[in-house]
């Protein structure tokens, strides 16, 4: 039976409905730094607007980011240090000096015919201290070499693409707000179940950021929080145009440059850089690559819209207030112009500020 | 890792179950076990072996040979290494390497190169506080070597000399200070700090003689003594000498640091704002004379 299961899975590639539509001209995607010995490999650009797959073109992939040796241990250890780095054990055991009692010598040392004991709550004695148990807390962070972290995430895309778990589509907007359709879309493009869709700004369409937010196996995550267990958690892994962009350049340029003894030294926790950073207050700027594969999924996964919604309107109400127009009824467009310009920026620098206090 | 290697394993890929979080794993082997014997083995010997200074750890000092006359009192001294800790040391950059670096694009050659845009490749470290002083050029690859250069290194044999001059190129050999080479191993680094670009020191004593000599190319050599040890050289080694004069970038091979300079355009004194992108010159009578002298 799973010796069948894969076969299976490749025919259901052949039984998908697909329909290519040729009146669309789509821009080639013209690679960067083409490969010297390898052929870029190939996607097909789809939509996502109807439930149907149409297959708009197809896209160039640079074979050093979305081919290369899918390395199963090093994806593992990211994986591991995902899980790791960020726990603390908390699970504790009382030393024979710590648990109560025991000060007083239980019995003389001779003449009874006894072993000889000096406390009831030695480690020999039922209900005594726990000789090298867990002590609390115990920290588990630890830092990945630099290029283990870079090779996971090629690794993962490169597995991914390998077994048609990774799409490419234009862009993240839906017709409709309702979690059905993208549950039909799913089911009959035979994704999933589990899907994460990767755009490339964090502040994300609304329909699908509606549609999503009810049903949790479909999840959005800005390109910036990629990595490699929240790529692995899912089935299939949806990106817009954008992002492959976004993702090959930055990897490329990882794989590429020069100065290398920074980011491959020992890991430092700046403090005063951190601090500098965090009194900017309203500062927009995408985090350090150093970041881009660290898990920042549990907060975006966890982030649901309309507490941000709340949170930034609460924001908005202050702002105006702060102004002092006194003009609550804002109809003119620009008015609404403005005041989706202040969402905007209010939201990623609460995001930003978010992911200083995870990384923190 | 070949390409057939790579596309054999996706290839593979498609016909296995789906790559996720219940099937992945480290490779078999590359864990260590934990060390600490449990259960009846937690009063072993960890390691340490039965009695003597190897369970106990208090190994003889270093040369002691119970008793005996030691080996190394034996026979007389002979102070080969002498102060070899307190010499200047000068890391050995190739021709080879040099000629890579041109032919891959990570130094420009339209520019003079020095010490700032070989450790700005990313490929060189310098460790001045470990006494090391500059590059030593050295002769690998003097066969293959094909580029015009003005090139300005610390050390270089009489060999390298004449590789760099028969293709056409000039190089000088300079002296820099340890602080001067703090300044130049990472030099934005240098700037971020927003300190004065500080006046390069002459060489000490046992030096001086090195870089005053127009056989070795000093920088504080006579230029007009330089021009005749080029034919000299040219002689020697049974090579024409290429005339620089009517090459088309005949004004950068003419350019030299001053004696007192650090950065090519910058002199000492100086102060490179990189935020504001502008540099702050001293006014002060005492300051520009500190800094000319």
């Amino acid at each position: 039976m799973l010796s069948l299961l894969p076969k299976l899975r490749n025919c259901s590639c052949y039984l998908r409905q697909c329909s290519t539509n040729t009146d669309l001209f789509i821009e080639p995607r013209v690679l960067q730094y083409p490969p010297k010995y390898q052929k870029p490999r190939q996607v097909w650009l789809e939509n996502l607007d109807t439930i149907d797959e149409k297959k708009l073109g197809i896209l160039e992939l640079h074979p050093d980011v979305f081919a290369t040796n899918p390395r199963i241990d090093i994806i593992h250890q990211n994986v591991r240090w995902q899980n790791l780095y960020k726990f603390v054990s908390f699970a504790h055991t009382k030393v024979r000096s710590e648990v109560r009692g025991g000060g007083r010598k239980p019995w003389p040392q001779k003449g009874l015919g006894r072993a000889r004991h000096g406390s009831i709550r030695s480690p020999l004695f039922r209900g005594g201290g726990v000789i090298h148990g867990p002590r609390s807390p115990t920290p588990h962070f630890y830092m990945l070499p630099f290029y283990t972290r870079v090779l996971g995430l090629t690794s993962t895309l490169s597995v991914k693409l390998a077994q048609d778990d990774l799409h490419v589509v234009t862009d993240l907007e839906i017709p409709t707000d309702e979690p059905q359709f993208l549950e039909e879309l799913v089911k009959t493009r035979n994704w999933g179940p589990s899907v994460l869709f990767v755009n490339d700004v964090d502040v994300m369409p609304r329909n699908i950021t509606v549609a999503t937010d009810v049903v949790k196996h479909f999840n959005l995550m800005p390109v910036y929080g990629l990595n490699v267990y929240s790529m692995l958690k899912h089935d299939t892994l949806v990106l817009t145009r954008t992002v492959v962009d976004i993702i090959e350049s930055k990897i490329l340029m990882h794989l590429h440059r020069n100065d290398t003894y920074s980011v491959m030294g020992k890991y430092k926790v700046d403090q005063k850089e951190l601090e500098s950073k965090s009194s900017e207050i309203i500062s927009f700027e995408l985090p350090q690559f150093c970041n881009f594969d660290m898990d920042n999924s549990s907060v975006f996964e966890e982030f649901n819209a309309e507490k941000v919604f709340e949170m930034v309107l609460e924001d908005l109400q202050d702002v105006e207030i702060g102004n002092g127009d006194g003009d609550t009824d804002n109809n003119s467009t620009a008015m609404v112009a403005t005041k989706n310009k202040i969402i905007l920026q209010v939201a990623s620098s609460m995001l930003t500020q978010l992911i200083r206090i995870v990384l923190k | 890792m070949s390409r057939n290697t790579v596309d054999k394993a996706l290839s593979m890929l498609r016909s296995l179950p789906r790559v996720a979080l219940n099937n992945i794993r480290d490779n078999p082997g590359s864990k260590m076990t934990q060390k600490r014997g449990r259960a009846q083995h937690g009063g072993d010997k960890h390691g340490a072996g039965n009695k003597g200074s190897g369970q106990r750890q208090n190994y003889m000092r270093l040369g002691y040979e119970t008793g005996n006359w030691p080996f190394y009192l034996r026979f007389g001294y002979e102070p080969y290494y002498k102060g070899h800790h307190l010499r200047r040391q000068y890391p050995p950059l190739t021709l080879f390497q040099l000629q890579m670096m041109i032919d891959t694009n990570r130094v420009d050659i339209s520019k003079p190169i020095d010490l700032v845009s070989i450790c700005n490749t990313g490929l060189f470290r310098l460790f001045p506080d470990q006494h090391q002083f500059g590059f030593n050029l050295t002769e690998e690859g003097a066969d293959i070597f094909q580029a015009k250069i003005n090139i300005e290194v610390q050390w270089a044999s009489e060999l390298v000399i004449s590789t760099i001059e028969r293709a056409g190129g000039v190089i000088t050999t300079a002296y820099y200070d340890q602080h001067s080479l703090q300044c130049m191993i990472n030099s934005k680094k240098f700037f971020e700090r927003g300190v004065p670009i500080p006046k390069r020191m002459i060489p000490p004593k046992d030096a001086i003689e090195y870089y005053t000599d127009p056989s070795k190319r000093g920088y504080l050599a006579d230029p007009e003594k330089i021009s005749h040890e080029r034919l000299v050289l040219a002689q020697k080694y049974g090579y024409e000498l290429p005339v620089i004069e009517k090459d088309s970038s005949y004004e950068m091979f003419l350019e030299r640091k001053d004696p007192r300079q650090i950065f090519y355009g910058l002199h000492p004194g100086w102060v490179v704002n990189l935020k504001d992108k502008v540099i702050l010159k001293p006014q002060d009578e005492e300051l520009l004379q500190y800094y000319n002298s």
